[in-house]
């Protein structure tokens, strides 16, 4: 009989464990209706013009920024031309895997931003004063 | 991307990448690589295209003089002069030169001509023009400006890129995916396909998508060495190609370049002589570049423009200038530049290799089309409890097919045109290309008017015919039969013509496991429905 009831215990534990269940799926998914859809799809399209044109940007800063390095640790300007720019798109492919990745798209707005603008300075100053664009 | 912006995995959110950038853009890929696939047959094509050749047979001695000799009388002046022999990959004869320039300000027209090697006369080749559509619409599509075409292209390699990248780290079991494939799984089926297609052809496709950038860069990264030069790019070396009348010499005589081939033959032990360049000729600058089809590791480290070793003498002294296998002067990073490009060009390759890149070439393109068919067969289920065929989806379903199996027409059906299209009739070569481009139309709307299902079915089957017909036409209609090419030993074309009956067993396999798939549905209806079938 102690077996039976105990049995009979569990039963109720169990469902009512799904019907919590249930409650709580039922939860997110109007929560998730209730979700602003244009919010998402604005944030998309934000993402995907910074990784269009914020990646390219960054794309190029870092590829004249590296060549300059390069010329300056002494690597001929033809050789140091070329590694920059395959190391560039290899750059620019891994940046917009992370725009997509990261959840906070204030901090890719800044990061790539910032990263282009500080990159593109230096690049500028380098060339103009140090005299390395021939 | 979660809807709820919640933080997910990485491989989640690659994954969501990986569908949207295919998606977007897999259309323009599946262009891009299927002809970019076809380039490496760019030659063959031509010839095929060309029927008037496909029976004539040259020696490379009477090849070499009857060429000489006429680019001494037709173009004694010319800036340059270059001679196509008849190889492996080409049957012809070709000869090209550039005139003088007008006023000695920039550079001279460029001519071009087919040369019979018995008679010496020129043959009248029908104009046709479709391998080279095939070819730059690969990397510049066509019918809007080069820069364009390229931005769009270099786009799109991007996407490719991202995709390639992303599709290897969503996959959690990459080499077990290899050896999977579950027939008649339905959405599964096309899983394992797409997986087992890009698993195969992942190296193939990172290199050739990593080097299509590389190529590309001057176009899409204008400003990349702002901070080295200051027109931002390095400066192009073009030789010089100038002529002088008042130093009217003959250099080189054609005896002299018979000492350089053999030469070239003795002491390179070069195997098959296939292009000599001759720049400045008749002048005491006169340079002479020979080329050879075979190609060594030496080679293609120093070098990728273009295709074989190379060796370069001095018109008068006869003394070797330069050697194409010397990579002493090659740094490491333009070696690593001159392979991944060499690869995408695959211009040093021989018969085999050349097929090994067709192969991952094909490879590729099944792996966007199956990734593009992915993409709808993962939204029937939704859209049957939805009931209805959103409009968006309905656009992708139009899409793949003249996608896909349009372009697969419209390609072949340019084959046909070739030979249906009157000889004489004006701009034949341009008509030829408007007919590649009106039958693609044509797919098109086909797909939009059509039931999904039956739309595939119809283009696979017409796609299947032509692609076999192709042969056989070529036989009928003035060029050599493959039984001809066997027996002549006509390797360009029974390139060619393998590389569409192999393409042919692919869109027939697909058709008959379509129908064969349908011809399943339908029993188990038939099953369950019992005698309702009455």
């Amino acid at each position: 009989v102690q077996q039976k009831q105990q049995q009979k215990i569990i039963e109720i534990l169990h469902s009512t464990c799904k019907s919590k269940q249930a409650n709580t799926k039922a939860d997110i998914s109007a929560k998730l209706k209730h979700t602003n859809l244009w919010n998402y799809r604005l944030n998309i399209i934000l993402r995907t013009l910074i990784a269009i044109f914020g990646t390219y940007a960054l794309a190029i800063a870092c590829a004249n920024f590296s060549a300059q390095i390069m010329v300056i640790f002494g690597i001929e300007r033809l050789d140091a031309y070329q590694a920059s720019i395959m190391l560039a798109f290899l750059l620019q492919v891994i940046t917009i895997m992370w725009i997509f990745h990261s959840t906070n798209l204030y901090k890719i707005g800044l990061v790539i931003t910032c990263s282009s603008l500080i990159l593109a300075i230096a690049v500028y100053l380098l060339a103009t004063f140090a005299g390395l664009a021939i | 991307m979660r809807i709820d912006g919640k933080k997910e995995g990485l491989r989640q959110s690659m994954s969501w990448l990986h569908t949207y950038t295919g998606i977007l853009l897999g259309w323009l890929l599946f262009a891009i690589f299927f002809t970019g696939t076809w380039s490496y047959f760019r030659n063959e094509i031509n010839d095929w295209m060309h029927p008037k050749l496909h029976h004539l047979t040259y020696s490379e001695e009477e090849s070499i003089t009857t060429a000489f000799n006429y680019l001494q009388t037709h173009a004694p002046n010319a800036s340059s002069w270059n001679i196509n022999l008849p190889s492996n990959r080409s049957l012809a004869l070709e000869i090209w030169y550039r005139e003088p320039a007008q006023g000695g300000k920039g550079r001279g027209a460029f001519k071009s001509a087919y040369l019979d090697a018995k008679s010496g006369n020129e043959v009248i080749v029908r104009p046709s023009n479709i391998a080279n559509l095939i070819y730059r619409f690969h990397f510049e599509l066509h019918g809007i400006s080069r820069i364009l075409g390229r931005f769009i292209v270099g786009f799109a390699t991007m996407m490719m890129l991202i995709a390639i990248i992303s599709g290897a780290v969503t996959h959690k079991k990459i080499f077990s995916d290899f050896f999977t494939f579950r027939p008649k799984k339905g959405q599964r089926s096309w899983l394992d396909a797409h997986n087992a297609t890009a698993v195969m052809a992942l190296p193939f496709c990172f290199v050739i998508t990593f080097s299509g950038l590389v190529l590309l860069v001057g176009t899409i990264m204008p400003f990349a060495g702002y901070g080295i030069y200051k027109s931002g790019a390095p400066a192009r070396t073009n030789a010089q190609l100038t002529t002088n009348a008042a130093e009217h010499i003959q250099a080189p005589t054609l005896n002299d370049i018979n000492k350089m081939i053999i030469k070239a033959k003795t002491v390179w032990n070069f195997q098959q002589v296939s292009a000599i360049n001759i720049s400045n000729p008749n002048t005491a600058k006169a340079l002479v570049t020979i080329n050879d089809n075979f190609s060594d590791k030496d080679t293609y480290l120093a070098q990728s423009s273009r295709g074989g070793r190379s060796l370069q003498f001095d018109a008068l002294s006869l003394k070797l200038t330069k050697s194409s296998n010397n990579n002493a002067d090659v740094s490491f990073v333009r070696q690593i530049r001159n392979v991944i490009v060499g690869v995408h060009e695959g211009r040093f390759a021989g018969v085999i290799v050349r097929w090994l890149l067709f192969i991952s070439g094909i490879l590729g393109t099944l792996m966007v089309a199956t990734g593009l068919i992915l993409w709808v067969v993962k939204r029937l289920p939704k859209r049957r409890k939805l009931g209805t065929t959103p409009i968006a989806h309905r656009l992708v379903e139009i899409f793949n097919v003249s996608a896909i199996a349009g372009l697969s027409i419209a390609f072949g059906a340019s084959f046909w045109l070739n030979r249906i299209l009157p000889f004489d009739l004006p701009n034949r070569a341009d008509w030829e290309a408007k007919g590649f481009f009106i039958i693609w139309f044509i797919t098109l709307i086909h797909a939009s008017m059509v039931n999904h299902k039956k739309s595939w079915l119809q283009q696979l089957f017409l796609a299947t015919f032509i692609y076999i017909s192709i042969p056989l036409l070529n036989a009928l209609t003035g060029g050599s039969s493959m039984w001809h090419n066997i027996l002549y030993g006509k390797i360009n074309l029974l390139n060619i013509e393998f590389a569409l009956l192999v393409c042919a067993f692919i869109y027939g396999t697909a058709l008959w496991w379509m129908l064969r798939s349908k011809a399943v549905i339908s029993n188990k209806t038939s099953t369950i429905t019992g005698g309702a079938k009455c």
